[in-house]
């Protein structure tokens, strides 16, 4: 063996929870991920494990996604989703009855969407017992990220506030998996000098960074991205590949432009008759996705052909063997310039493999499937195991960066989304004021000193800038922080008047209820 | 999710509201179709768990959020504190806390009528590396700066009518960051708990646990290395266990060469190669990934292929990549989609059972029943058939057919509206 291979996945959604509402189209981004990614690739996890691979697969869990996958009412939710989906499902297999290649097609989604509710059903909609069983068997590593996945060097201001998304995310890791974790994904890889210092102190042992983030940091360090450094304190800070991360997800040249795969776009809700459609809709009379969809990307031109699932599969075949070809090539030439095994660091957003890319995880199985078994040239490996093997690295500083457009911090600090930044240094400081205000607090106080954790902390999730920047329809990333940002200041008001209005208290506790037992003295 | 994007990069459709319900009359001016065509979705099936209710407090209320947390951000606190932020290696973001009444009242003092921000590079400098007024009623700014790896402080202030310079606030210091590699070029190894153990006195002052993380050592063949040569410095002391005969390369331990000009070089020509063909590729650009064209990379074949690996780019390929998503463009000009399905729908005893060309329809709970078929053109044949549970059957043998003369170019329907699609035209002829 001459270096190690190491894939890592990060699944994160944001905190989306509307029991106020009966239906709310935004709650179907977990529902989508669940039936798309989530369970197709425990599947595939579950099939290595089933075969005796001895293969740990890196896969970050936010704590945003847990809190929701344990959430009962979002559990009860989904479960009426899928029955939804199914339904929707036996009636396309009628629906194309005299069109054989949709009702091929329109079958086999049938059966799909049914072996997702057993699936789900089986492990008691509990998806995270799943993965926690996984890992206690040493098929996945399962890594935490920031609490509520805030860009961490957009904070680094008001330290406390980096602290209390470090640790709390510390903590509800230990609740779910029962353990600490080991790696941490910096949320968009963005990191700035001192995060080591909270990592530390949350018993973290390693980071990933983008690769300019290893290239250009100080010293400079000798290996370039092929190898680990060390920060000052002790944390190891991997850098992501260039070739492999732009053979994948290239907007220009990547696997999922195929044009034997599926149409990620073309879907029934978009095609058929909206009163057929409108029960499944979760938005009544406004079309979207349902996810069930009959043609192949095609080609040129508007017109699409209908979804070949064989030749679908083979491209996935085809691209893992020039995906690994690659690597194996890659990894010789570095083996002979090195004086150590080179590791090429491969982190992908796992909801491409599925929900994007349809036939992601069927990719993703079949490389791990030749790397394991018909190659000798690298060692597939976590970052973890890389650093048991190797733990001596260089000493580096890693440079301020992220896996953005341009590399730092611009998605989500610009002229859209600078607004939001002035409220939340205010929130931020009043927290701390709270913190060391009430280091003794009464019981209803105390309920609302995490309560306003709770919103801080929810006001902080990088994917509101995000949604911000692009623009497409800003409305509910604007209401978010705002709700967060008021509902915060209002409990700011009340436990500075020692006013706490339990009613409201109780109304907010239900609505935004993550972290149950947030440590409000992160922030004091 | 799916709408225009999943997760970090996941671009949002319109916010969500609450959805009508499905019985919803069409609004939208066109005949009414029968009620009975629409009806009888099934309810959700109520969840079969018995999960821990730790997470949950208080999933089964739905209460509605008091008004009186509605309404909009104040515009400034007024705290008067000045915030800076390094965006990139070459701007900041400032922002200062001021109300509209604080800043007029200091706009006033101004001799230019306006707030003057300044940013020094490197904290103790005393000239300030730039100075620009600031709009009347801005309260932020984006700045842009000459150097990288720099770090900034900003000052708020004004020129009082002397022209004496007059200092309102003054932000904490950001650093830019770097552009470029680094210069220093020293090595050091250490291990994690090397380093930990040296930080052990510099640590945070709210660490819990234990001071020193140890290092799992799986065992063989991935012995743990520790590389030997005068410019390492280790941290912890070298293992003696001895190595298996088939020991890989790598892991043997003992003198090794020294790092040379050579092998920098010839890392630095491949860094530099990935380097140039970067793109800028993250959660965010995800849905440019399925949406945007597919082209053959320009540097395909630079490592060789092996014969029996193909490469999964067509030669040649240039693939659109289409979305009907909301930027999907219509046809330019006049336009005219039209397609045909077949509803069957019909009604027997609750407990029958129904069967359409040989499958099972799933009778709603009054007995009724409604299916959907796609029509193309063509000529059909349906039988229904409804057995009682005392067997008794009842049948209904159905003919259809369709046949479309188009004139002049007509597409199928579809959301943003696209010529017809030439595959329904060569679909399997019916049964």
């Amino acid at each position: 063996m001459k270096g190690y291979l190491s894939l890592v996945l990060h699944a994160h959604l944001p905190f989306v929870r509307h029991p106020e509402h009966e239906r709310f189209l935004e709650e179907n981004w977990l529902f989508e991920a669940i039936t798309e990614t989530y369970i197709p690739l425990l599947r595939v996890v579950e099939r290595w494990h089933r075969d005796g691979m001895q293969f740990c697969l890196t896969i970050t869990l936010t704590p945003t996604l847990c809190s929701m996958l344990l959430d009962p009412l979002l559990q009860q939710r989904y479960l009426s989703h899928l029955e939804r989906l199914v339904e929707l499902a036996q009636k396309e297999v009628l629906r194309t009855h005299w069109e054989k290649p949709f009702n091929d097609l329109a079958t086999s989604n049938l059966e799909h969407f049914k072996s997702i509710r057993d699936f789900y059903l089986g492990c008691e909609c509990n998806l995270i017992a799943v993965f926690r069983r996984l890992q206690d068997a040493r098929r996945l590593e399962i890594i935490t990220s920031a609490a509520t996945h805030a860009v961490l060097p957009l904070l680094a201001q008001d330290a406390s506030s980096v602290r209390a998304q470090v640790l709390v995310a510390r903590d509800h890791y230990k609740t779910c998996f029962g353990r600490e974790p080991h790696g941490f994904w910096l949320p968009e890889c963005a990191y700035s000098e001192g995060l080591e210092n909270f990592l530390l102190e949350a018993n973290l042992r390693w980071f990933i960074s983008d690769t300019h983030g290893i290239l250009h940091a100080n010293p400079r360090p000798r290996y370039g991205m092929f190898a680990p450094i060390l920060t000052p304190n002790g944390i190891a800070a991997f850098g992501r590949d260039i070739d492999s991360a732009k053979q994948v997800w290239s907007r220009h040249e990547g696997y999922p432009g195929d044009p034997r795969y599926r149409d990620f776009y073309r879907d029934i809700g978009f095609d058929l008759e909206l009163n057929y459609l409108r029960p499944y809709l979760p938005s009544g009379d406004k079309r979207s996705f349902t996810g069930i969809k009959y043609y192949r990307i095609t080609g040129n031109g508007t017109g699409k052909e209908v979804y070949n699932r064989k030749a679908a599969l083979q491209a996935a075949d085809d691209h893992a063997s020039h995906f690994l070809h690659n690597r194996i090539h890659q990894i010789e030439q570095l083996s002979e310039i090195l004086d150590r095994p080179p590791i090429i660091l491969c982190p992908y957003d796992a909801e491409l493999f599925g929900h994007w890319w349809h036939e992601g995880p069927e990719f993703l199985d079949y490389l791990v499937r030749k790397a394991y078994y018909d190659q000798n040239v690298f060692t597939l490996a976590t970052p973890e195991d890389y650093l048991g093997r190797h733990p001596l690295n260089q000493v580096a500083t890693p440079a301020a960066s992220s896996w953005g457009e341009g590399g730092y911090w611009g998605v989500w600090l610009n002229e859209q989304n600078q607004w939001i930044y002035p409220h939340l240094n205010i929130a931020q400081q009043r927290m701390t004021e709270l913190a060391r205000r009430f280091p003794q607090p009464d019981a209803l106080q105390e309920r609302a000193l995490k309560q306003a954790a709770r919103e801080l902390l929810l006001a902080q999730s990088s994917d509101w800038p995000f949604i911000l920047r692009t623009g497409t329809s800003p409305d509910y990333a604007r209401k978010r922080i705002n709700d967060h940002l008021l509902r915060f200041t209002k409990l700011f008001e009340q436990l500075g008047n020692n006013a706490v209005d339990e009613q409201l208290l109780i109304a907010l506790e239900n609505s935004d209820n993550i972290f149950p037992d947030v440590n409000f003295r992160y922030w004091a | 999710m799916s709408q225009k994007r999943l997760r970090a990069g996941k671009a949002v459709e319109e916010t969500g509201k609450l959805s009508p319900p499905p019985e919803t009359p069409n609004q939208t001016g066109s005949p009414e179709i029968p009620r009975i065509l629409f009806e009888g979705d099934k309810s959700p099936v109520p969840t079969e768990k018995g999960l821990t209710q730790k997470f949950d407090l208080g999933a089964g209320h739905q209460p509605e959020l008091p008004r009186q947390l509605e309404g909009k951000l104040p515009e400034a606190y007024g705290t008067g504190k000045l915030f800076l932020s390094a965006r990139d290696p070459h701007s900041l973001f400032v922002h200062w806390d001021l109300t509209k009444e604080q800043q007029r009242n200091y706009n006033s003092l101004s001799a230019d009528g306006h707030l003057t921000l300044r940013a020094y590079a490197h904290a103790f400098s005393n000239q300030p590396a730039i100075e620009v007024p600031v709009e009347p009623q801005s309260r932020n700014l984006f700045l842009n700066v000459e150097r990288a790896d720099t770090s900034y402080v900003a000052e708020l202030g004004y020129y009082q009518r002397d022209r004496i310079w007059k200092t309102i606030a003054t932000s904490g210091s950001t650093t830019t960051p770097p552009d470029a590699p680094s210069t220093d070029h020293a090595v050091v190894f250490s291990t994690p708990q090397g380093r930990r153990a040296m930080q052990k006195g510099n640590r945070p002052t709210k660490i819990t646990g234990p001071p020193v993380i140890p290092v799992t050592e799986p065992p063989w063949p991935f012995e743990s290395e520790v590389p030997a040569n005068e410019e390492v410095t280790v941290a912890r002391p070298r293992q003696s266990l001895p190595l298996p005969h088939d020991v890989p390369p790598f892991a043997k331990r003992g003198p090794r060469n020294k790092w040379t000009p050579l092998q920098e070089r010839l890392l630095e020509e491949m860094i530099r190669i990935s380097f140039e063909r970067r793109e800028w590729i993250s959660s965010a650009e995800i849905a440019e990934l399925v949406r945007h064209e597919f082209v053959l990379p320009p540097h395909l074949g630079q490592y060789p292929l092996s014969p029996e690996i193909p490469s999964p780019i067509l030669p040649g390929a240039l693939i659109n990549i289409s979305s009907p998503m909301g930027e999907q463009l219509g046809p330019k000009g006049f336009w005219f989609n039209v397609n045909a399905e077949l509803i069957i729908y019909g009604a027997t005893q609750p407990d029958a059972q129904v069967t359409i060309a040989g499958r099972p329809i799933e009778l709603r709970p009054d007995g009724t029943f409604t299916c959907h078929y796609a029509l193309p053109d063509g000529d059909y044949r349906l039988t229904a058939t409804a057995i009682s549970p005392q067997n008794e059957q009842r049948q209904a043998a159905l003919h259809f057919s369709r046949h479309t003369n188009y004139s002049g170019e007509v597409g199928l329907p579809r959301a943003g509206s696209t010529p017809q699609n030439p595959s329904l035209e060569r679909l399997p002829q019916p049964e």
